[in-house]
Formats: C-alpha cells, structure tokens, sequence
C-alpha cells in the first residue's frame, strides 16, 4: 500500500505533542526535563571530584542497585512478568565476572561483556518455558529460582569454580594506568581505588541506562507495552510473543547480571549469602518505590533499597536512650518506611514527580 | 473452482458441546466489501478469532490468495496481509493514540532489540517512517486531537476508529472489522459508512464487515453472508440476502 504515504506534507500535530506546552513553575517541561538530565549527569561526573572513600563507594552502590532493578524494571514494569528470582541472575553476573578474574585471570573490565552475554542467555532460557506461566505461577517459578540459588553455590561439585561456602577473593580493579596519568596530570592527585570503582560503575550505568532507554522509547519498548496491556491484540498485531517476552527476560537478567558484575568488582569479594532471596525481594522493593514502569524510578529505587535500611538503622541507635537493644527495631522502621513511602507514592517516585509536575504546571 | 482472496472452507469450531461454526463455507471476492451477518451467538467473532488464528477450527480450511492459513502462526497473520478490528476493545490502554497506531504498523518494521538499543541511523529512519505514516492514518481517521493522548479514556467511539487505524497501519489487504459501528451516532454511521467504501476503493483493500446494524450492512456490501447457530443460512446480494426467507425467520426467531 503505497497510498498511505505523506509524501514529506506531515500532519501538524505529530509534533506538536500538549505535554510539549505544559509550563512549571514558568519553566517549560521539555526544557526543564532536559535541565534535569544535565544536573543528573553532572552529579555523575562530580561525585567523584567531590567524594571519597566509604561515601563515593556508597554512590557506586546505588548505580549499582540501580542498574540491578532496572533490570526488574524493564521484565516486570515494561512487559509484565513478575520475578521473584532475580537475585539468581545477580549472581550469574557476579559469579560470571568472578570467575572470569580469578580462574582465567582476565581483568576485570573485560569481564562485564563476556559476563553480559552469559547472563542474557540464562535469562532468555529461563523465559522460554517461563512462557507457560502467568501471573502468580510465574513469581512462584522465580521464587524457587531465588531459593535455589545461594545452595547451588555453595555446591561441592562446583566449588572448585565458585569457593563453596568461602566464596572468591578477587584482585583490587585498579585503574588503568593512562587513566592515572590523566588524573595526575590534572589534579595532582593519585586515582584513589574507591574513585575508581565509583567511574568505573558509573561509565557502565550510564551506558546501559542509554540503552534501556533508547531499548524501550523504540519498536521494542513499543511491542513489549503492547504485550503487557494487551497479549492477545499485540499477537494479531505480528507481535512474535514468545520471542518478545524470553528477550525481555534475557535482557532483564542481562541488566541485573551486570549489576552483580560491578558488585563483585567493586567488594573485590563475594559469597552465597550476598545472593539469597532476601536481595530479589530488595530489587523488587527499590522497582515497586521508584515506580516500576519508569526508569528513572529506578535511581530512586536503588537509592532507597541502599540507604533506608541504614537509616533505619541510625533511627534504631538514636533510641538507645529510651530502649534497651534498639538495633531489634530496625527491621521495624524499615518497615515502617517502606509502608510509609508506598502510602506517600502508590505510584512511586516516578508517579509522585508525575504528580506534582501536574499541579504546579499551567498550560502555554 | 472459486478464486477469491479469502476462501472459507466447511469451517467446524466446537467448545466443548456448543458447535460455534458448523461447516461455514463461502469465498470473498478481492477488493469487495463483504458483510457478515447474523443473530447474537451465531459465530460471527468465532469465524474472525479463526481467520486471525486465535482459534485453531476443528475441521475445515481457509486459504487465504490460496494458501492455508492454518499452519501459520497468529503473529504471521499481520504479516500475510490479514488485519482485524475487536468488538469488544483490545487496544493498549496505557499508550496514546499515535503509539497505538504504530503497534499497528509493527509487522510492517524490522528493526530490533540490538538496533534499538543502539540506535542505529536506519531504524531512527524507519521509526520517523512510521511516525509519519501513523500519523497520516490518524489525520485520515480524524483523530488528530486526540493523537497523543491514552486511548484508555477515551470515548467508545473513538477508540473504535483508533482500532480502525491500527489495523489499517498494518497495511493489510484484507481488513477483518467486528461490529465497527458500536456505540456510533447516526452521522458518526454514514461517515463510517464512507469510510469503509474509501477503504475499499482508495486502498484497495478488501473488507470482511461484522456488523448487527443493517442499514449500513445492506447499503456498502457488495455481498453478503448470513449465519445462525454456526450454519451459513444466506449468501448473496444485499436484496437477496435481506429477503432470503431464511434471514428473516433467523432473526425474528431470535428476537434479533
Ligand atoms: N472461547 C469460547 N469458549 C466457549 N464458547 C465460546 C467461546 N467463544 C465463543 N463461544 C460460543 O460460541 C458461540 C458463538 O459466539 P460468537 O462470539 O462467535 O458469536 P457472535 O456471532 O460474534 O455474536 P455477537 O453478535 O453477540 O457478537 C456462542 O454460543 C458463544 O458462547
Ligand atoms: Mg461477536
């Protein structure tokens, strides 16, 4: 059908989409989203100028856990199918890159790719017959996923690879050495180990967060929506279900593995313990926080996941005056935060900002 | 034999007891307007749900510019040239208008999850491409108001014609439309009216229509077929069809 071309005349109003016009706060929203993307990406490259140390390694942590539920996000939010396990595919990531260093004494940074590809292909198999489970069945699926996991690790037959119970020591990922001369030669300072980690996390995050984007603002992002609002039309579309949804897992646990990569990187150590169900269940808590369809939610989400448990803990201390053993109540005060947030932001912090920029705005 | 575009060949659908289709047989003619009618339960959505191979008949063939289409799998049908329209709504309710119709046009694209990822110069073209070609087909449909807002709120009316340019963005050569004029005013009718005609004569595109409102059954068919209780009863000219014993005791049968 050739009659349906435009022949260079197109309508008006493709581009002139009304959230283009919205004003807030006498700031346009297309500018003001792009203001908002710079400051972001300005905070990235600062950090490290500005931090050092346990902080700049607690920054690293959260694009860690960023990129992890990201992960989540792009299964669960975007195309509708709910994992309970993906702390299994954070550990094939992390395993992957440890086993890459320290069995064939590959440098780290060559590891994440390798560790990627690995982690694509057991998502995508796991999808495969994932197909056949809907809803509950297949958070259940996932679930004994999660659970099998830290005892496969610890494994005899295997710990030859993996250090069984001990786990695996992993060389120090120093920066290269032109980078250091770089550094130097600009401040005068030694690359410490800690900035490092941190660059070297947020070069990896900042990548794969540009792809996730331009992955879900495409064709792709378009039929795996498509799937999850509508299975049966999206079919008739020529929408290849099967295809779509085990690249969507295959792609999910490749983010997530990565982000177990950089963990493993960045603690230079890892265990069993570091990948029980308790760390799906946090990758799922920072998706649900920041807003599941979104992925800047999930900067929110990895922040969160990182840093409420610690100030959770930092109330409990401050009660020592009045209780005896507070740390007891940390649990609760996380849960209590948590309860909080969901109620304050039912669609996340992605939907609050959502929110907000709806009532503060007016129309040009 | 018959060479039409669409051959229907002694189709059989059985769930469980109830016999949806019992043997439906009858060609469509290419670039024909076609209505399918019939009393409520008479298999009218069955017959469709088989020619987009949701359903799988029991017994029977379609050949569709003859070939079966029955080891095709469903997301093949797009892609073969079949598009449909639902009674009952299956849009994507979270994404407006325009993404909507260009789901519509996703059999018509190639690109894929590492050209997307990476944003490669040739699917930016073939997405702007699409955005165009999507957007035509809103401005033709007269949804350009409401092109980049969620389909879910919108009236019935409307997502009923969002429906009619997602199907149309697949650029099919058959156009399968159930019950298009639900929920349509009298002016909102006759403007479908000339519009499934457009359809047919503008795009040469051949239109299988299920609709229960005979006044525009009868006056923009060029043939018709009824069914009742999965048996097709008529086939002809919309006067034969209309006065076809047959028809008419159907329908009063049924309080239709
Ligand atoms: N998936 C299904 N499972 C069981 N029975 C079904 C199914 N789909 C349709 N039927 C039955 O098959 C018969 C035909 O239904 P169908 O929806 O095709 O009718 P229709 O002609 O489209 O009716 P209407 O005009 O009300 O839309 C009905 O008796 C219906 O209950
Ligand atoms: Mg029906």
């Amino acid at each position: 059908m050739t009659s349906t071309q435009v022949n260079g005349n197109v309508p008006a109003f493709l581009n002139e989409n009304p959230k283009d016009r919205i004003v807030v706060l006498g700031v346009p929203l297309p500018l003001l989203e792009r203001v908002g993307l710079f400051v972001l990406l300005a905070a990235v490259v600062v950090l490290p100028m500005v931090y050092d140390g346990y902080d700049i390694y607690e920054f690293g942590k959260i694009l860690m856990y960023m990129l992890a539920v990201l992960g989540l996000n792009l299964l669960t939010g975007f195309n509708g199918q709910f994992s309970l396990g993906h702390s299994a595919f954070f550990a094939v990531g992390a395993y992957s890159t440890a086993i890459m260093m320290d069995q064939l004494g590959m440098p780290y940074w060559t590891t994440i790719i390798p560790a990627a590809a690995v982690c694509f292909v057991a998502g995508f198999l796991f999808g495969l017959p994932a197909l056949r489970l809907d809803g509950l069945f297949l958070a259940l699926a996932t679930f004994a996923l999660a659970i099998a996991t830290p005892q496969l690790l610890k494994y005899d037959g295997i710990a030859h690879l993996t250090g069984g119970v001990q786990g695996i020591v992993l060389d120090t990922p120093y920066p290269p050495a032109w980078i250091d001369s770089i550094v130097m030669s600009i401040t005068g300072e030694e690359l410490s180990v800690d900035r490092w980690k941190y660059m070297f996390t947020a070069f990896v995050a900042v990548i794969m967060f540009a792809g996730a984007w331009n992955l879900v603002h495409s064709r792709t992002g378009r039929a795996l929506i498509a799937i999850r609002d509508n299975p049966l039309s999206a079919k008739t579309m020529g929408i290849n279900l099967a295809m779509f949804k085990s690249s969507a897992f295959g792609v999910s646990a490749m983010y997530t593995g990565v982000a177990g990569s950089l963990f493993a990187i960045m603690d230079e150590y890892l265990a069993p313990e570091s990948f029980t169900f308790a760390e799906a269940i946090k990758f799922l808590v920072g998706g649900v926080v920041g807003g599941i369809a979104s992925l800047f939610g999930a900067i929110f989400g990895g922040w969160f996941v990182l840093e409420i448990p610690n100030i959770a803990d930092l109330v409990a201390s401050s009660l020592a005056d009045y209780i005896n053993n507070p740390q007891g109540l940390t649990g609760l005060i996380y849960g209590l935060f948590l309860i909080f947030t969901v109620y304050v932001m039912p669609m996340g912090a992605a939907g609050l900002v959502q929110i907000l920029v709806h009532r503060i705005s007016t129309k040009r | 034999m018959s060479t039409g575009i669409l051959e229907v060949e002694d189709v059989q659908v059985r769930f469980g007891g109830i016999v949806a289709l019992d043997g439906v047989s009858f060609t469509m003619p290419e670039g024909k307007i076609v209505g399918l009618i019939g009393p409520n339960g008479a298999g009218k959505t069955t017959l469709f749900n088989c020619l987009s191979r949701l359903y799988i008949p029991n017994d029977g063939d379609i050949r569709f510019k003859g070939k079966t289409i029955l080891d095709s799998p469903p997301h093949h049908i797009a892609d073969i040239g079949i598009g449909r329209t639902f009674q009952n709504l299956a849009l994507f309710s979270t994404m407006t208008v325009l993404e909507n119709v260009m789901v519509g046009g996703h059999s018509a694209t190639r690109s894929d999850f590492m050209s997307n990822a990476l944003r490669l110069p040739w699917r930016r073209r073939e997405e702007q491409a699409l955005r165009e070609r999507s957007a035509a087909l809103i401005d033709y449909l007269g949804l350009g108001d409401v092109a980049h807002t969620t389909v879910g709120g919108l009236p019935f009316g409307t997502q009923k014609r969002v429906e009619l340019a997602r199907a149309l963005a697949s650029e099919p050569e058959l156009l399968l439309m159930d019950e298009p004029a639900g929920g349509l005013n009298h002016d909102e009718l006759e403007e479908l009216g000339n519009v499934i005609q457009q359809i047919r004569d503008e795009r040469g595109v051949t239109v299988l229509l299920v609709e229960h409102h005979m006044g525009l059954v009868m006056s923009i068919s060029d043939k018709v077929v009824a069914i009742d209780f999965g048996k097709k009863i008529s086939e002809g000219t919309p006067e034969e069809v209309q006065n076809d014993p047959e028809v008419i005791r159907a329908y009063l049968g049924t309080g239709g």
